[in-house]
C-alpha cells in the first residue's frame, strides 16, 4: 500500500515534495519526477533541507518560509487563494508562476505535524489572465469615471426624455443651453423650448424616435432667457426590456456656427457678385486689360484681346508690349512708361498697336503701377480701341482744314475783288478826275474775273476732297 | 486844309494798285501829311530803315494778303525790330475772319482793323484817335 502511494506520488503531474519537520526546519523526504522536471533540477533533493533547495531554485523564498511558519503555528493547511498573485513564487529559470499549497499530515496519536505535503501548482496562465482581468477591470472603472464625467460635464447637451417628452436625465451642457438649473430641468417638458415655427417639426422627430427611429435634425429653440438658439439634435429610442421607454438625446449648439455660415454665405455671394462684375468688366468688356511686369512683359491679358485685336490672351503671355507698338509711336510710349514708376499712373494718348493681321489699331491706354499690391503684382494697363474715333477725328480735322482754307479764300480772294469794286465805285462817286471810264471798266472786269476764278478753284477743291 | 498839328506821316502797303491808289487818296484826306505807297512789304521795310526815317512815327495802313511778304510777316518784323519806335499800324484787309482780328490784337502797335473797302469815315475816326494820343503825349512831354 505504501508502495502504491509512493508510485502515485511519483506519477503525480504536479510538482510535489514530502517534507519532514526537523528542529524548526524541514527536510525533503521525497520529491516526485514532476518537481525535478518543472524546476529543472538534476541534483538529488532527498535528505536536503528544503530551505536550501528553495534558495537554489527561487528568487524570493520568503513566501515559502512564511507559509511553513503559519502551518507550524496553526496546524492547518496553508493554501493561498488563486487570486493572490503576490503569494506566487517564480523559479529562477523560466517564466512560470507557481502557487504553493502546503498540506500538513498529522501523526494520528500525538496530533503533531509529521509531514508537510508541499505542492507547486503551475498557475501561470490563470494568474496572467487574472492579472489581465484586473487590469481590464481597472480600465473599465476608469472609463466609467471618464464617461460619467464626459456625460455630466459635456458642453454638448446630453439628455433623456420620457414618453411624454419630459427630461429624465440632463447634463450640464443641456442645462446651460436651456439656461436653467439641472434640477429644475428634470421633469420639465422640452416642448416650451421649441421655437413656435419649428414646434411641429420637432414634435414629429420626437414621435419618430418613440417609434424606434433614429432622428437627426436642426431646429431653433428658445432658452429660459428668451434667447434664440439653433441646435443640432439627435434622438435615439431608449429601450428597456425590449420596449421603448423614452428617448436619449444629444443636442449641439450651432447658433454661432450657423451665424458664421450665414456670414460666410453672404460673403461668398458678394464675392461671386464682384467676381461676375470683374469678369464682365475685365473679361467680357470692350476694354483691353492687361498686367505687365516692370519690363513691360505681359503677365495677364483679358479675354477681350481676341475681340479687340484678334489675338487670344495666351499669345501675349511672356511677350513684350513694346514689340506690338508702331515704331513712330515707340519713343513716346516708352517715355510715358518710364514716368509710370514716379507718378504711379500715366495715360498714353492715341498710339498704334499691331493686331493679328499686322495692321495698326489706334489705342489709348491708362497704365497704373500696382507692383506693390500683392494681389496684382504688376502694372495694370487699360486700353481702349479708339481706331474708329481716331480715323473719324482725322477726317474731321482734314475737313476742318479745308473749310478753313475755303473760309480764307472766301475772305481774302473772293472779297478782295468785291471790296475793290466797291472802293472804286466809292472813289468814282467822289468825282475824282484821275479815274477814267476805261480805268473804271478795267477794274470791274479784272475784279469779276478774279471772283470767277476764285469760285472755280473753290469748287475744284471741294470736289477733290469729296473724291 | 488840314491843321499841321494833325499831320501824321502815313505809309500805305498793298499789293493791289487800285487799293493802293484809293487808300493813299483817303490817307492824304484824313491825315493831311506825307503819304507814301508800297506795292510790297519789303519796300516799306527798306523805307523805314532809311537813315531819316528810323526814329520817325508813322501810321502804316497794312494789307494782310500779299505775295512775297504778307502782312503778318511784316508785323513780326516790326515787333522784333521796331518795338522802340512810334510806329502804329492799321490793318486794312478784305478778310472778315474773326481769327485774323484776334491774331492782330496780339500786336500792341496795331491800332485798328479795317475791312475793305475802307471808308473815309473809318479813317477819319482813326485819325482823330491818333491825334488825341500823339498830342496828349507831346503836351505831357
Amino acid at each position: 500500500m505504501k508502495d502504491c502511494y509512493g508510485f502515485i506520488f511519483d506519477k503525480l503531474p504536479l510538482a510535489c515534495l514530502l517534507l519532514k519537520p526537523d528542529n524548526g526546519s524541514f527536510i525533503i523526504v521525497d520529491a516526485n519526477r514532476a518537481y525535478y522536471k518543472q524546476l529543472n533540477v538534476e541534483a538529488e533533493l532527498i535528505g536536503r533541507p528544503v530551505s536550501e533547495v528553495f534558495r537554489e531554485n527561487f528568487e524570493d523564498t520568503s513566501v515559502l518560509c512564511e507559509s511553513f511558519d503559519r502551518i507550524l503555528k496553526t496546524g492547518y493547511a496553508d493554501i493561498f487563494p488563486l487570486s493572490h498573485k503576490r503569494e506566487a513564487v517564480t523559479p529562477k529559470e523560466g517564466e512560470v508562476l507557481f502557487q504553493v499549497r502546503n498540506i500538513p499530515i498529522h501523526e494520528p496519536e500525538s496530533g503533531s505535524i509529521e509531514f508537510i505535503f508541499h505542492i507547486l501548482l503551475d498557475r501561470t496562465i490563470e494568474l496572467q489572465e487574472e492579472a489581465r482581468l484586473m487590469e481590464l477591470q481597472q480600465e473599465l472603472n476608469q472609463m466609467k469615471d471618464a464617461s460619467r464625467y464626459f456625460i455630466s460635464e459635456n458642453s454638448d447637451g446630453l439628455f433623456s426624455l420620457d414618453m411624454e417628452g419630459k427630461f429624465v436625465t440632463v447634463n450640464r451642457g443641456i442645462a446651460e443651453m436651456a439656461q436653467m438649473d439641472r434640477e429644475a430641468l428634470l421633469g420639465y417638458p422640452f416642448l416650451p423650448f421649441c421655437a413656435p415655427y419649428h414646434k411641429k417639426r420637432i414634435l414629429n422627430h420626437f414621435r419618430g424616435a418613440l417609434k424606434g427611429l433614429d432622428e437627426s435634425f436642426e431646429a431653433d429653440f428658445i432658452d429660459a432667457s428668451n434667447e434664440l438658439k439653433t441646435l443640432e439634435v439627435t434622438l435615439v429610442p431608449m429601450r428597456l426590456d425590449n420596449q421603448i421607454a423614452g428617448v436619449y438625446g444629444i443636442a449641439k449648439d450651432i447658433t454661432d456656427q450657423k451665424r458664421i455660415q450665414f456670414l460666410v454665405e453672404k460673403q461668398r455671394e458678394q464675392l461671386e457678385k464682384s467676381e461676375k462684375k470683374f469678369k464682365a468688366l475685365v473679361q467680357k468688356g470692350n476694354d483691353l486689360i492687361g498686367i505687365l511686369d516692370q519690363d513691360a512683359n505681359y503677365l495677364f491679358v483679358s479675354d477681350s484681346s481676341t475681340a479687340v485685336l484678334g489675338i487670344c490672351p495666351e499669345e501675349f503671355i511672356g511677350k513684350n508690349a513694346f514689340d506690338f507698338i508702331h515704331p513712330d509711336d515707340l519713343t513716346r510710349v516708352r517715355s510715358k512708361f518710364g514716368q509710370l514708376f514716379e507718378s504711379g499712373q500715366v495715360t498714353v494718348r492715341a498710339y498704334r498697336f499691331k493686331d493679328h493681321t499686322g495692321s495698326w489699331r489706334w489705342l489709348e491706354t491708362t497704365a497704373t503701377n500696382m507692383s506693390d499690391d500683392p494681389a496684382v503684382g504688376g502694372i495694370v494697363v487699360n486700353s481702349k480701341d479708339i481706331t474708329q474715333s481716331h480715323v473719324l477725328m482725322e477726317r474731321i480735322k482734314e475737313h476742318s482744314h479745308i473749310l478753313e482754307e475755303i473760309s480764307w479764300e472766301h475772305s481774302h480772294v473772293v472779297r478782295t475783288p468785291l471790296a475793290r469794286m466797291k472802293a472804286v465805285v466809292g472813289y468814282f462817286n467822289e468825282n475824282n478826275n484821275d479815274l477814267t471810264k476805261d480805268d473804271f471798266i478795267g477794274v470791274l472786269e479784272e475784279s469779276l474775273e478774279e471772283i470767277d476764278q476764285a469760285i472755280i478753284k473753290m469748287v475744284e477743291k471741294l470736289e477733290q476732297n469729296e473724291r | 486844309m488840314k491843321d499841321n498839328s494833325r499831320r501824321i506821316p502815313c505809309l500805305v502797303v498793298d499789293d493791289d494798285r487800285i487799293f493802293l491808289k484809293i487808300h493813299q487818296h483817303l490817307a492824304t484826306k484824313c491825315f493831311g501829311g506825307e503819304v507814301t505807297g508800297f506795292l510790297n512789304a519789303r519796300e516799306a521795310i527798306t523805307f523805314l530803315n532809311e537813315p531819316g526815317n528810323q526814329r520817325r512815327p508813322f501810321l502804316i495802313l497794312l494789307d494782310l494778303n500779299m505775295p512775297e511778304m504778307d502782312g503778318w510777316e511784316f508785323l513780326e518784323y516790326l515787333r522784333i525790330s521796331k518795338s522802340d519806335t512810334e510806329i502804329r499800324v492799321a490793318i486794312v484787309t478784305s478778310s472778315t475772319s474773326a481769327q485774323d482780328r484776334l491774331r492782330a490784337k496780339k500786336y500792341p502797335f496795331v491800332v485798328d482793323f479795317i475791312i475793305k473797302p475802307m471808308k473815309e469815315k473809318s479813317l477819319q475816326k482813326l485819325s482823330d484817335r491818333l491825334h488825341a494820343q500823339f498830342n496828349g503825349r507831346s503836351r505831357s512831354a
